[in-house]
């Protein structure tokens, strides 16, 4: 199980509004948690993927790409706040996201 | 300067939606292709731009490629290597001085309509997938268990996979992908299974109507989607188009064989970004520009 460390969450934060205004050519400063990243910056899965790809590399962490997209069918990943909180939880439990309640 | 290759989109891609004022800027007139298009089709302009329709998209998408290839061809920008995705061997080989621009739209419109007169012989439906998140070996898992009859026939990258098969059995793998962690499952448009046997005899039907006299070597270097060989020869372009209907292909292999080449540029010559985001799950050193870039690239070669 991965350790969170202080200033974690707001380091993950950062990189997931800095990829999504590069990708979706979005001023930072306009996406917030809250933004939706379909509705409001037309996120993709290919998007998604990369993001996952660039959070394995920055952390080490060793997933599966299945064991997420169950995780992602049981809780639909929708806002920035989504995606946070879901990353946080990969880097804590890794392939073993799946057991949590 | 660095060796560069164009690389043409298949159908059924996502535009950008600003194709049109990106031509504009060059003073292209758009009309004008449509029009010649609209003519050879015998069809008028309004109904060749009616998305609904499955040979008009496949047209559409095989005009903006021509469009942009003059656009380079007239800034003088000579690419050294053509790969193509899918159905884009079409432009590729426009742009290399192979076929006119009306062959390729009879070629498209021959294609489209001997697989289509095929497989009315047959009363199932067919279509083609595109499933994200999930690698080969757990999508052919997937085939087999549950004895469908579907067909991988193209990797992307190690995540992204396109299938062809029975539109039953399509619909019942995007379901069970979804629940084996896929994170995309989309149904392509098409009533047509590309790059799958299923077509493999209409592929022969199609060989006869195909004049030699209409076919010419190519100025440019091609790589084959299929079995990444590279050619040039009338022969085997005609041997290509032929395999490229029914025949596998793999992207993943034939980026990665350029790359082998040394190309590290790559321009997507169409409309759409589907080859450069493709592209970004490809490991290597390259650059990839699609057509919003346009301006970007012209000028970065011609400075060279």
């Amino acid at each position: 199980m991965g350790i969170i460390k202080a200033g974690t969450r707001d380091e993950v934060k950062k990189t997931v509004i800095s990829f999504f205004s590069e990708e979706c050519e979005v001023d930072e400063s306009n996406i917030s948690e809250e933004t939706n990243v379909i509705k409001d910056l037309e996120g993709d899965s290919l998007m998604f993927l990369e993001l996952l790809e660039i959070f394995k590399k920055k952390y080490g962490l060793d997933f599966e790409l299945k064991t997420i997209g169950k995780y992602v069918v049981k809780h639909p990943v929708q806002t920035i706040k989504d995606i946070i909180e879901m990353t946080i939880l990969i880097i804590q439990h890794e392939n073993n996201i799946n057991d949590l309640a | 300067m660095e060796k560069f290759s164009l690389i043409f989109p298949a159908f059924g891609i996502d535009y950008l939606g600003n194709e049109d004022q990106i031509i504009n800027n060059y003073s292209f007139d758009i009309t004008g292709y449509f029009k010649k298009a609209g003519k050879f089709l015998e069809t008028n302009l309004n109904d060749l731009k009616k998305n609904d329709n499955e040979l008009y998209s496949q047209i559409d998408v095989y005009i903006y490629c021509c469009i942009i290839s003059d656009i380079l061809k007239k800034k003088n920008i000579c690419p050294s290597f053509l790969a193509y995705y899918s159905m884009g061997i079409y432009s590729a080989l426009y742009f290399s001085g192979s076929i006119t621009f009306e062959y390729g739209l009879y070629l498209i419109k021959t294609v489209y309509e001997t697989c289509l007169d095929f497989l009315k012989t047959n009363e199932k439906k067919f279509s083609m997938a595109l499933i994200i998140g999930l690698d080969y070996e757990d999508v052919l898992k997937l085939i087999t268990k549950n004895n469908l009859e579907v067909e991988i026939i193209n990797q992307n990258n190690r995540y992204n996979l396109i299938l062809s098969g029975l539109l039953k059995d399509i619909n019942i793998i995007m379901g069970k992908a979804i629940n084996e962690g896929a994170l995309k499952t989309k149904l392509i448009p098409t009533k047509i299974p590309f790059h799958s046997t299923i077509i493999k005899d209409a592929s022969k039907d199609i060989r006869e109507k195909i004049s030699d006299n209409d076919i010419k070597d190519s100025a440019v270097k091609l790589i084959s989607a299929h079995d990444q060989r590279t050619y040039y020869k009338q022969g085997e372009i005609i041997e290509e188009i032929i395999k490229n209907i029914s025949n596998n292909i793999n992207w993943l292999k034939t980026f990665k064989k350029l790359l082998s080449l040394k190309y590290k540029i790559f321009i997507e010559t169409g409309p759409g970004e589907s080859l450069t985001k493709i592209a970004k799950f490809i490991e290597g050193d390259f650059k990839i520009y699609a057509i919003n870039k346009l301006d970007q690239i012209i000028n970065e070669l011609i400075s060279v």
